[in-house]
């Protein structure tokens, strides 16, 4: 029952991903009396009827102008487990904000109005996702019941998202007509939709299998920071793939320095072993080239440290990313001076188009693969194999302008 | 690792990020459930000791047990405790009976904003969660405030996967946020695991009991049977109510609170 599972709603503004947010909150039961309160109360401040997205849309703003500006969080509860909802904008300049709940994402449900079909931020949002690694994604086909729950208007809305996901090699786990604002196929099947064969929303998110953290995995380590008490130099940092014990030789990357764990330490006690997302203080045999942003490895085939690679890059910043810009690369807790050697393809991120090879720049909000070389060597792997190690932001001046995986 | 230890090592995470980050970090304490809890991760996270300030923003109007509470677990856990009143204010007679949203800016927010320009604070922690307040739903866990104090909701940067802002401009500070994910009954919960202390205002006395904790004079009780931790979790379970319920500043207007918080309100 203690499980979570966090979920991204997006989808184009106005498709009512706020809406259903409230229409789960809801049906689940979740929702305290004083809410229930205060949606009547503000409806009545506004001499409307009771809003469900005035749940998330928490900001004068936000509610005064029907849409949402930044991203929630909020939680449910179903018979299986516990959810998190992560509402997020639809408009195209809050994109920023929707990616920030994304990263936070272990599935997507993206919502597509019936009426309208996909439009712009449905495919922007689809792209973003697949670029930050999200593929596990439940569509649903939303304000079913302004088309009367025809079955042929899903159908077409269902043949051309496919057609989309197929192109970004993701595999929905399920297209489900719904109706969010009436609460039909949210938590059972509906008899309107007599024709529609698979599960309601509330089923198809409790067979989803969460993502477990693989056993067996190599050893990585990022070292966050050193202390030093009582005589003794502490190096503290999360474990974020495999595992580590007390007595393991390890090497210390990029320097290459090779040590020995002599103890692992949390406040008050010692451990023998510690696995990925502990947070946990270490002591080494001998320690001369370790500080914040080394990568601790097992010895057996340790990552190679590297000073050039090639990555997807989302560009976020108004000014466009060129050849030769220079940036701070942050990846686990290495940080580190990088350059823009070439964008090798620049796409529209809206609709999955290469627009040019060996592109000039790359503009706010478009999807490049591009090539950097780093001040500094850094250890970098693969997105689908360590996730944590194969992505990383970029920086300009203390803000975030991109953001990337490997692979 | 179970769900526990995961709240656990992401606050951990965070709270060790804010300090490798910024030189002056201070770390708010109100005596209440939610930030002693933050001080005893904060505890975890230093190996017992805390490399920085604990601040307490003191209205005056506080439960006497806050008081007892605090000088207590203060020097039972070798903080830098660090007292702050708006004292002008006080002696102009600030009082909560005019207006709430007077009070708490006065005898808050303006206390907490003398105190980081004296001492020089970059990044202050606090223990606000996700699940309290609507408002506070949308906050970041590195979330800045501006020359003014103001929090700018309306262009909040991007915080990707946990690269958290890795500098205050000139004349920001940053709000760090450790227990952002946590919820009420999770802090509880981990309260009973770890058998951490907490003021006996929140165990239930003559069938009432208090979720929520600030000044005496602004918090009401809620009715409950609940006399021990493990009977609040069990309470918590099956409410629906929320946990606010007894704050006054909550009630007065429907965003009140986000004004409160764009002014610089904890």
């Amino acid at each position: 029952m203690n499980e979570l599972i966090k979920l991204v709603i997006c989808g184009h503004v106005d498709h009512g991903k706020s809406t259903l947010i409230g229409r789960l909150l809801l049906d689940t039961k979740s929702l305290t009396n004083e809410k229930v309160q205060e949606l009547e109360n503000v409806a009545s401040l506004n001499k409307k009827e009771p809003d469900l997205a005035f749940l998330t849309d928490q900001f004068e703003e936000e509610r005064r102008e029907n849409k949402t500006i930044d991203t929630t969080e909020i939680y449910f509860k179903t018979k299986k487990r516990r959810y998190c909802l992560i509402d997020t904008p639809g408009h195209i300049e809050f994109i920023k904000n929707m990616m920030t709940g994304a990263t936070h994402a272990d599935a997507g449900i993206l919502v597509i109005d019936v009426a309208e079909g996909i439009k712009e931020q449905t495919m922007r949002h689809l792209v973003f996702l697949r670029s930050v690694g999200i593929k596990k994604i439940i569509v649903c086909v939303n304000k079913m019941d302004l088309v009367d729950f025809d079955c042929r208007r899903f159908r077409d809305v269902e043949k051309s998202i496919l057609e989309f996901l197929v192109r970004l090699g993701i595999t929905p786990l399920y297209i489900l007509p719904l109706s969010a604002k009436k609460g039909v196929n949210i938590l059972k099947n509906a008899k309107a939709l007599a024709w529609f064969g698979g599960p309601s929303l509330i089923k198809a998110l409790d067979v989803l299998v969460p993502e477990i953290r693989k056993g067996h995995r190599p050893l990585r380590l990022p070292i966050q920071d050193v202390y030093r008490k009582d005589g003794e130099t502490i190096f503290v940092g999360q474990v974020e793939s495999g595992g580590v014990k007390t007595g393991q030789k390890i090497v210390a990357l990029p320097s290459g320095e090779e040590t020995q764990v002599t103890s692992i330490k949390i406040f008050e006690r010692k451990k023998r072993t510690a696995f990925a997302g502990e947070n946990i203080g270490l002591t080494f045999k001998d320690a001369k080239t370790i500080v914040r942003g080394t990568i601790i490895c097992q010895k057996e085939n340790p990552p190679c440290a590297c000073d050039h690679f090639t990555a997807s890059v989302f560009w976020l910043a108004p000014e466009p990313l060129s050849n030769n810009k220079k940036m701070i690369l942050r990846s686990v807790t290495q940080e580190v001076g990088c350059q823009c050697e070439c964008i090798e393809t620049r796409i529209d991120a809206s609709a999955f188009k290469v627009l040019e090879p060996n592109a000039q720049y790359l503009k706010e909000n478009e999807l490049g693969k591009v090539s950097f070389r780093t001040e500094r060597l850094v250890v970098l792997e693969p997105f689908d194999s360590i996730a944590p190690m194969g992505r990383f932001i970029l920086e300009c001046r203390g803000a975030v302008c991109g953001v990337g995986i490997i692979g | 690792m179970n769900y526990l230890d995961e709240l656990e090592n992401k606050s951990i995470y965070i709270v060790r990020e804010a300090a490798s980050r910024f030189c002056s970090c201070g770390l708010l304490w109100s005596m209440g459930k939610d930030s002693t809890t933050l001080l005893w991760i904060a505890r975890k996270a230093f190996f017992g000791k805390i490399p920085f300030p604990v601040i307490h923003i003191d209205t005056s109007f506080k439960f006497k047990e806050i008081y007892s509470f605090r000088d207590t677990y203060a020097k039972k856990w070798g903080l830098n405790l660090l007292v702050s009143q708006n004292k002008g204010a006080l002696e102009k007679g600030m009082n909560p009976h005019a207006s709430k949203f007077d009070c708490c800016h006065a005898l808050k927010t303006e206390a907490l904003k003398e105190t980081i320009k004296t001492h020089g604070f970059e990044a202050l922690l606090l223990a606000i969660r996700r699940d309290e307040h609507g408002i506070r739903a949308k906050e970041r866990y590195f979330s800045p405030r501006d020359f003014n104090f103001n929090w700018d909701y309306s262009d909040q940067p991007p915080e990707l996967w946990d690269f958290y802002k890795s500098q205050a401009n000139i004349k920001e500070h940053l709000r760090i946020h450790p227990m952002l994910h946590w919820t009420e009954l999770d802090v509880w919960r981990y309260i009973q695991r770890e058998k951490i202390p907490v003021i006996d205002l929140y165990l239930a006395k003559n069938k009432k009991r208090y979720r929520s904790i600030g000044c005496a004079t602004c918090c009401a009780p809620v009715e409950s049977n609940a006399d021990s931790i493990k009977k609040i979790v069990r309470e918590l379970e099956q409410t629906k109510t929320s946990e606010r319920s007894g704050r006054a500043q909550d009630k007065e207007d429907v965003y009140t609170m986000q004004r409160l918080r764009s002014l610089g309100y904890m």
